[in-house]
């Protein structure tokens, strides 16, 4: 056997298809939402990041009975009103085969808003909403929306396939191979 | 172009599952270890493709490179079992189509792998560098397109209206039946440069070539 001749391409392949995945990105829908102020806001995006618009979706409510339909904007978003409190199951349909779906959580607090905001002086402070100036909820308001992008930039990250990923599958591929001719040569020998 | 977990019906799935248990017990059968590296080799290949992105037509987003008429170019019936593992592994791994869809992935992609292989494997091998380049080019426009519609044909089994769903996977993959054709034009002339026994060319052949 040339095995020499083989490994050494075998390791110029592999080498290369290791570059080549470091500028990786795919394809496979996801989807991100939460609850505020009696609505529910999805997002719908492929793993790099592309939003996934004119999508399908589909709700159904706290009962399993259909409460919402239509179709993502530009920015693969769609809202819809959540007033009953319970689960609510979003499903997302892209072309092509691509669909998910998420469960969102809404609370028994219609004014869920006012609570929060009450929490601002510090954890377990809880004081009444009337106590809160208007800058402060302002304040608090902004704090929010900038924590949910940056939850949201963090989890397109993490949905991404990562290093350990790639070479792990590689690996495993690697593994397999030498395992199947490790046995094939005991039974020659 | 890995159909999710959840977009397909059943009797879909089954049919599938049973498509890829077929040609996997016949890639398996004609298997010898001597090729198992190459098997090896062009499943990591695949596997990793699909992170390589190209810009599709019509679609939000980006589409990604498939790999798999090279894989059946090489590797024939063989490309079942490559192209199953690496499935697996993209759909554990990158959450990546899914465990129920396997079936109907693996058939999605191997199908066109092993026509590519029975139809353009002559030209791969022809004398001219040129005609076998074409050779490669069509492997790798053939087969996305086919898988395309193949995984057009799934859905509209499942529900989806055909004309929609067909007609827009293979719009969709125009770019990639493009680039797909051009690397596998490119790793054809390759491959015959170097290693020209993984595409069954005696070496006597490429002596004969050279002198000519």
């Amino acid at each position: 056997m040339k095995m020499s001749r083989y490994t050494g391409n075998v390791a110029v392949i592999f080498l290369a298809l290791v570059l080549c995945a470091q500028v990786a990105v795919a394809h496979k829908v996801n989807l991100f939402g939460y609850a505020e102020g009696g609505f529910v806001y999805v997002e719908g995006y492929f793993t790099d990041g592309a939003p996934s618009m004119g999508s399908e979706v589909e709700v159904y409510g706290p009962k399993g009975a259909l409460v919402a339909q239509g179709v993502t904007d530009g920015d693969g978003r769609f809202f819809f009103p959540a007033e009953t409190p319970g689960s609510y199951r979003v499903a997302l349909k892209a072309s092509m085969g691509h669909v998910t779906e998420i469960v969102v959580e809404v609370g028994e607090n219609k004014r869920e808003r006012e609570v929060a905001a009450g929490g601002s002086s510090g954890v377990g402070t809880l004081g009444p909403v009337s106590a809160v100036s208007a800058p402060e909820l302002y304040a608090l308001e902004e704090k929010v929306a900038r924590l949910t992008k940056e939850v949201r930039a963090l989890r397109k990250q993490v949905e991404k396939p990562g290093f350990s990923q790639i070479v792990g599958g590689l690996g495993f591929i690697i593994g397999m191979a030498g395992a199947y001719l490790w046995g094939a040569s005991r039974k020659k020998g | 172009m890995h159909i999710s977990e959840g977009a397909l019906s059943a009797p879909v799935l089954a049919a599938g599952a049973a498509v890829a248990l077929v040609g996997l017990s016949i890639g398996l059968k004609r298997l010898s270890p001597e090729k198992i590296p190459q098997v090896a080799v062009l499943s990591a290949a695949f596997f990793v493709g699909s992170l390589v992105p190209i810009p599709a037509l019509f679609y939000p987003g980006t589409v990604h490179l498939v790999l798999n008429g090279l894989n059946g170019l090489v590797l024939g019936w063989a490309a079942f079992p490559s192209l199953f593992v690496a499935l697996v592994l993209q759909a554990l791994l990158f959450q990546y189509g899914g465990l129920t869809v396997l079936g109907v992935n693996t058939a999605v992609m191997a199908i066109p792998a092993v026509l590519a292989h029975l139809l353009f494997i002559r030209l791969v091998r022809a004398r001219s560098h040129r005609v076998a380049w074409v050779g490669g080019f069509l492997t790798g426009a053939f087969s996305v397109t086919l898988s395309a519609t193949l995984l057009g044909g799934f859905l509209f089994f499942s529900g989806d209206s055909f004309s929609e769903a067909a007609a827009m996977a293979v719009a969709v993959h125009l770019p990639v039946a493009v680039v797909e054709g051009i690397v596998s034009g490119f790793c054809v002339g390759f491959l015959r440069k170097v290693k020209p026994q993984l595409l069954g060319i005696k070496r006597s052949f490429k002596m004969e070539e050279t002198q000519g």
